[in-house]
């Protein structure tokens, strides 16, 4: 296997004595898309500033295209491509000079390429950054991440604030762009129906930990839900991966990861007339990781 | 990364602040030069040009402010920041830059000052030009850098300028933090390169900081009212040390004294009654019906009431007060302790009658010059008469006679026991001009251009020593200024031969600038056999003087050392009517409302020891105590010219710690 494009091992970090990444381990595979999921304020933009470089994590690693993101901190942003959420630029500048204002960091700037980006993106080069609209601020950043083709594009919830015509609009020039591009791209979200069609990988960011980092494939594959209605000597403990329980009546649904043979025989035993299994979409897989209840006790309590 | 491209945004979003700032700078001095190229008047635009350049430091304030507001707001800064831009270089870019945009608009006054200068032949080139410039530039670079670093940790303009300015303010005070016994403005100036090194740390420390700051990405996420209470904080503490350059002498007692009110009754020919009134006997004067102020033009009976003028007359090591009280200072707490003095029924000497003459006295108020001699009060005065005669073009004021009278306090009033003439003294372009002092047992008595010396041993039989008549040059009439900031002075050496030198040469110097209360104080400072005295310049400052040489006619004497007043002790009193003595190697120097302490003994420098000032009080008189305490009479200005009892006048007598 080839070495991964973002290595970040048992990564710390707090604001003060409010800890907000505690012992974050994550392997971005080069070329991938790869979905970065958490609720807002779960550490997202603090776990990519700190790939980026920009402070300090209080222990860990954080190896970025194989450099240590704060160590060669200048040798990663020139491999990086980076687009903030909600991305503010000089709004005095026009498109053209803030264009070459970011060629000016880069030495290897790819004027062609910014050229026809302009053009996809239909830009008018001597419009002020201020008067663009939001759709057309979000394309010129975009082309400003990738004008020194990236190896690598980090992008931190980049659509938020766009309306769903300019949010797919967006995506698809990630796509076409990068998909085939043999870039590794790093896409923050929050919401899960912009990341399920276009990433290979997806990592949930729970309260500063990965809760579940796997190919999507997998993740889709792996969680199921199951409805029954539980006969009486029904003790759900002997299950080892619940994510969530509810009740409903006397019927109870059960989402489990990692759903073996093994799991599934075991759940229909303890249903008194028969078992509902059921495919979960990348929003409900991502909502029993990140608010399932986990713990059984309450439902048994009912019982 | 391409400097000429970060330079260039900088210049681009900080354009407007620049043009703002000029506009700012400019307005004054630009409309000055306008005016004056227009009405011709010399072109000099230099005061304008300072003023102007007070405000450059804040303005430095603010380009920094904006310079990495503009950078550093949160989502604009992970936008460049994750370019690979180096914030060290980025920052110390940006610093520079934003630098060389605050000198420039600093410059831009001095350069059209410089300009003007040059077409209006001003000698701009004078050391205190330079001083200002070079504080400026300081300043102005100092106030950047402390806005910056405030700045790139507090994201907020306003809130960061203000913290800014504050600390730029908190390092121009820090010096007096430090135990170098810094009491004065001056002495940061005047003591070297301390103040410099304190402004410098703080720019280099500023700078350091900031670098350390925008990598580390530290910024503070404070509320406001946590940063109100912080600026709160650092104003209360400057406050502390602003109050105590204004007003850092500490009053150990006041209290409050009972007005009084004179009754003056004027007489057709000579004589003035005068009879003094508590507040509630003068409304009772009123209730009988007498009318007061009825001033005619000049000729004539009339009577007028004034508020009495509370004099503190030194007698010995005593301080006398309304003739009547000695002001007795025990555990810094002062009374006034009634005179008690032997009663002695005594028939006044009878004076030489001379009615259809003009009378005036010196000096001029009552209650002055007492001097206790073997146990009893005297006093003495210079009684000057004269007529008026017809003449082309104007009238012409003869003087006729001249007495000096020695006056003795018998426990409720003063009686004349000896009257000496010395008309010989007159001149016959003689004006009324007189002085007087007692050294030793002699008196020495000023009359114009002449002066007799008088021995005083038994005031109640005056006696003639000597009188050198026509011999002086006529008395300064501005009292203690400097005339045309000569540096170099020669001023005539009396001919008193039988005194000591040191106090013959004090005598002459208190005499040519013409010290008019020369009788108890002095502007001479006689200290390790050097001899100072002091003036003051019409530009708000002190000057030092000293002597270098002597011979049998004249003192040479030259100028050593001047402390112009800052701006805030130049704005605590009026001019008018300053007064300036030395006392044991202070210099106490009065404006109205305020009480400057100087110390001019260490360093042969002029240093300031303490400042008093009470807003609408006038200080009436002051007498410093043998421990330097120092007593001030103080009245509130309430006078009323139509009726007095309405609106009575408030006097109190303060006690102020020797600073």
């Amino acid at each position: 296997m080839s070495e991964p494009a973002i290595k970040i091992e048992g990564l710390h970090f707090s604001y003060g004595k409010k800890q907000v990444l505690k012992g974050v381990n994550l392997e971005v595979p080069k070329g991938s898309i790869f979905g970065f999921l958490g609720r807002n304020g779960t550490g997202k933009t603090t776990l990519i500033k700190t790939m980026l470089g920009l402070q300090k994590p209080k222990s860990g690693k954080c190896l970025v295209g194989g450099m240590d993101s704060f160590t060669q901190t200048l040798d990663i942003r020139k491999r990086i491509g980076f687009m903030a959420e909600d991305q503010q630029m000089y709004g005095w500048m026009k498109v053209k000079q803030i264009i070459k204002w970011v060629a000016g960091f880069y030495p290897n700037w790819d004027y062609e390429f910014s050229d026809k980006l302009i053009v996809k993106f239909g830009l008018s080069l001597d419009a002020k950054v201020k008067e663009l609209s939001k759709g057309q601020n979000s394309s010129l950043a975009l082309l400003l991440a990738l004008g020194h083709r990236p190896d690598i594009v980090i992008l931190d919830d980049p659509t938020l604030g766009l309306d769903p015509i300019a949010r797919k609009d967006f995506l698809r020039h990630v796509i076409e762009l990068l998909q085939s591009d043999g870039v590794t791209v790093f896409f923050s979200s929050h919401l899960l129906y912009e990341i399920e069609p276009v990433a290979d990988y997806i990592a949930i960011l729970d309260k500063g930990v990965i809760v579940k980092s796997c190919k999507t494939e997998e993740l889709r594959e792996s969680v199921r839900r199951f409805i029954l209605t539980p006969s009486s000597n029904t003790n759900f403990s002997e299950i080892p991966g619940i994510l969530d329980t509810f009740q409903t009546g006397n019927t109870i649904s059960v989402t489990i990861e990692d759903c073996t043979e093994q799991k599934r025989e075991k759940i229909k035993s303890m249903s008194s007339n028969g078992t509902q299994e059921n495919e979960l979409n990348l929003d409900e897989i991502f909502e029993a990781y990140v608010i399932g209840n986990k713990g059984l006790e309450s439902i048994e309590s009912k019982i | 990364m391409k400097i000429q491209g970060i330079i260039h945004q900088n210049i681009s979003q900080l354009k407007w602040h620049i043009l703002a700032s000029l506009a700012v700078i400019m307005v004054l001095p630009a409309e000055e030069f306008i005016v004056g190229l227009k009405d011709g008047y010399g072109f000099d635009i230099g005061l304008t040009v300072i003023s102007s350049i007070i405000i450059a430091p804040f303005l430095a304030g603010l380009i920094a402010c904006a310079n990495v507001q503009a950078d550093l707001d949160e989502r604009r800064y992970i936008f460049w920041r994750s370019k690979p831009a180096g914030v060290k270089s980025s920052i110390t870019l940006k610093y520079f830059i934003g630098i060389v945009l605050s000198v420039f608009i600093l410059a831009c006054p001095i350069i059209l000052w410089t300009i003007v200068s040059l077409f209006s032949s001003k000698n701009l080139f004078e050391s205190d030009f330079w001083y200002i410039i070079f504080l400026s530039f300081f300043f102005v670079i100092m106030t950047y850098s402390l806005c910056f670093a405030s700045n790139i940790v507090v994201r907020s303009t306003a809130r960061s300028w203000l913290i800014g300015i504050l600390l730029a303010g908190f390092v121009l005070i820090f010096p007096f933090f430090l135990p170098l016994g810094y009491k004065d403005y001056f002495d940061i100036y005047d003591s070297g390169d301390i103040f410099m090194i304190i402004v410098a740390v703080s720019i280099v420390f500023a700078f350091i900081f900031s670098l350390f700051a925008a990598q580390h990405d530290w910024h503070l996420k404070t509320n406001l009212r946590r940063l109100l209470w912080v600026i709160a904080g650092l104003v209360f503490i400057m406050l502390m040390l602003f109050s105590s350059q204004v007003a850092n002498i500490k009053v150990l007692q006041e209290k409050e004294i009972e007005p009084l009110l004179v009754m003056n009754e004027v007489r057709p020919i000579g004589g003035i009654l005068a009879e003094n009134y508590n507040v509630e006997e003068f409304r009772d004067y009123l209730r009988s019906g007498e009318i007061i102020r009825s001033i005619s033009s000049g000729e004539g009976e009339y009577r007028e009431a004034f508020w009495e003028i509370n004099p503190l007359e030194y007698v010995g090591d005593k301080v006398l007060f309304r003739l009547r009280y000695y002001i007795d200072e025990v555990d810094n707490k002062i009374s006034l302790g009634e005179f008690k003095s032997t009663p002695e029924e005594i028939l006044p000497k009878p004076v030489t009658d001379i009615n259809g003459y003009g009378q005036s006295t010196f000096p001029y108020n009552d209650d002055r010059f007492i001097r206790e001699i073997n146990g009893n009060l005297y006093s003495f005065y210079i009684y000057t008469y004269d007529r008026t005669v017809e003449a082309e073009p104007h009238d012409r004021t003869i003087y006729e006679k001249v007495f000096l009278r020695s006056y003795k306090y018998t426990g409720h009033s003063w009686i004349t026991v000896c009257e000496l003439d010395i008309s010989e003294c007159i001149t016959d372009d003689m004006i009324n001009n007189e002085a007087m002092r007692i050294i030793g047992d002699k008196l020495f008595a000023f009359i114009d251009k002449s002066f007799a010396e008088v021995d005083i041993t038994n005031p109640e039989d005056l006696k003639m020593i000597t009188s050198k008549v026509n011999i002086l040059p006529r008395q300064n009439w501005y009292f203690y200024y400097m005339r045309n900031k000569e540096n170099k002075v020669t001023i005539p050496l009396i001919p008193a031969e039988e005194i000591d030198i040191e106090e013959r040469i004090r005598l002459s110097i208190d005499r040519f600038y013409h010290s008019h209360n020369m009788y108890d104080l002095s502007i001479v400072d006689i200290y390790n056999k050097k001899i100072s005295y002091f003036l003051i310049d019409s530009s708000d400052g002190i000057a030092r003087y000293e002597v270098t040489g002597w011979n049998q006619d004249e003192i040479n004497c030259e100028l050593k050392s001047f402390r112009k007043l800052t701006m805030l002790e130049g704005m605590t009193g009026a001019k008018h009517g300053s007064d300036l003595f030395v006392k044991n190697g202070r210099l106490y120097y009065l404006t109205g409302n305020s009480l400057m302490v100087f110390d001019v003994r260490s360093d042969n420098r002029i240093r300031k020891l303490g400042h008093f000032v009470r807003i609408n009080y006038e200080i009436q008189d002051i007498a410093v105590l043998e421990d330097d305490n120092i007593l001030l009479c103080l009245s509130l200005d309430t006078e009323s010219a139509s009726d007095f009892t309405k609106n009575p006048k408030r006097v109190s007598m303060c006690l102020l710690k020797a600073p």
